[in-house]
């Protein structure tokens, strides 16, 4: 049965031959071999899919959602070091 | 193969005989906890809790294993790498347990898990460094010495920004690895970087992308631990890097063979104890070990069968058993005739009668 369209993000490509999908629902994984990605596909990128009993039916990446996340991910790192920068100078 | 179970018996015997042991004083203990297919390490010294990595997401044995050893605060976590099979309990770690500093390669990873994991860090009260080879840190006695990522840009490829870590106490010392490829380890091997450990965790679940053969040289490790589940997707830890352990005389213990795998040390000499007392040595091999009923730890028994291959047998025999040994060319990958002629001079391999009650 095909499924509703999801997100996951490319977790990890494992020896070459593997991606590890996390799902942005409930954090499920879900391994797929690296030829059924799109072209251009990284670690990191998002994909829309849709599933089909259970495996992957299709899969489009998702650049304005990759870098939605990516702009938030920057700014918390920029936060921690920043964090960090003030204690070392005294602050609190 | 008598010399092969002696060798296996012999080993979970030192293993059982330490298991179990409080934390003495003036004692390190390293726990490789068993995670599934992931990471997790534990440092617990004199006055100093350290956690490397914290395990897959969907899990909860990093907690559960931290509160069972009442571990009250945590001087130190390392990311090796944002990963989600290294972090994925590592936001839960600090909703639970104070932890007084964090270290990340600063890597960025558009994931959900290092989102969270990053709102959890600014959530505590940790600081929060990322340390560049060459960085040292003591907590007591233990020396933690940066070997990776070097300084200047951070590469664009995760792995080769792995935080890889030795750590020295006393005279006995431990690397580990995160996921470091060769090409990493290569480049350590070429800085000069002093490499020598006696206990070596296996990059990337001895997965063949790790663990070559001038790093393990340079390493000269006594003995070599991976993390990996059992029949994991794929297939860690690979032939390649234990037949290179094996010629090189390196013991291995995964802990998807032997559960938590614990090293304890007083600086001068050290032991070894796995949680598990190894699930082999309570098994009793019955005449010969038959592909279709024998346990994935006992087909293990069977040269040129590894974690690997065991797996591959179970999940053929499913399909349909097997009706002689020699179906094992056939049917399991990487068994030509030369391999199937070692595994019947062995004698061990079999297949029993189906019963049809």
């Amino acid at each position: 049965m095909t499924e509703g369209k999801q997100w996951a993000v490319i977790d990890r490509i494992v020896d070459g031959s593997w991606a590890v999908l996390v799902f942005e629902e409930g954090q499920r994984q879900l391994t797929v071999p690296v030829g059924k990605l799109p072209q251009g596909s990284r670690e990191g990128m998002w994909l829309a899919v849709r599933l089909k009993d259970g495996e992957l039916a299709e899969a489009e990446l998702d650049l304005v959602k990759t870098e939605e996340v990516k702009a938030r991910i920057q700014l918390k790192r920029a936060r921690l070091l920043e964090r960090m920068r003030q204690r070392q100078q005294g602050g609190t | 193969m008598r010399t092969r179970l002696l060798a296996l018996v012999l080993a979970l015997l030192v293993l059982a005989s330490a298991a179990g042991s409080a934390l003495a004083r003036g004692e390190l203990a390293v726990h490789y906890i068993d995670v599934g297919q992931g990471e997790a390490v534990l440092l617990q010294g004199p006055g100093f809790t350290i956690l490397i990595d914290a395990g897959n997401i969907g899990g909860r044995e990093v907690v559960d294993y931290l509160t069972r050893l009442e571990v009250e605060a945590i001087d130190l976590l390392v990311v090796t790498h944002p990963h989600a099979d290294h972090i994925g309990q590592a936001a839960e770690v600090l909703r639970r347990f104070p932890v007084r500093e964090v270290w990340m390669s600063g890597y960025e990873h558009y994931t959900r898990t290092f989102e969270e994991l990053l709102d959890a860090v600014l959530d505590s009260d940790a600081d929060y460094f990322e340390p560049r080879a060459g960085d040292k840190r003591s907590y007591g006695e233990l020396e933690l010495q940066v070997l990776n990522p070097p300084t200047g840009n951070l590469s664009r490829n995760m792995h080769e920004t792995c935080l890889m870590l030795r750590a020295v106490y006393g005279q006995i010392a431990f690397l580990f690895t995160g996921d470091a490829e060769q090409r990493t380890e290569k480049a350590l091997v070429g800085w000069g970087l002093p490499l020598q450990a006696h206990i070596l965790q296996l990059g990337h679940h001895g997965s063949r992308t790790s663990s070559a053969l001038e790093f393990l040289l340079a390493v000269d490790p006594d003995l070599a631990i991976y993390s990996a589940g059992a029949c994991n997707d794929y297939g860690h830890p690979h032939e390649e890097v234990l037949t290179r352990l094996s010629i090189l005389g390196i013991p291995v213990y995964g802990t998807d063979l032997y559960g938590t795998i614990i090293v304890r040390t007083d600086g001068e000499t050290y032991s070894l104890a796995a949680e598990q007392k190894g699930r082999l040595g309570e098994t009793e091999i019955q005449g010969c070990v038959d592909l279709n009923s024998a346990s994935w730890e006992e087909l293990q028994l069977i040269i040129h069968i590894g974690p690997d291959r065991a797996c591959q047998i179970m999940e053929q025999r499913e399909t349909r058993p097997f009706r002689s040994v020699d179906e094992l060319q056939s049917r399991i990958s990487g068994i030509g005739p030369k391999r199937l002629a070692d595994i019947k001079a062995q004698g061990v391999a079999c297949v029993k009668e189906v019963n049809h009650d």
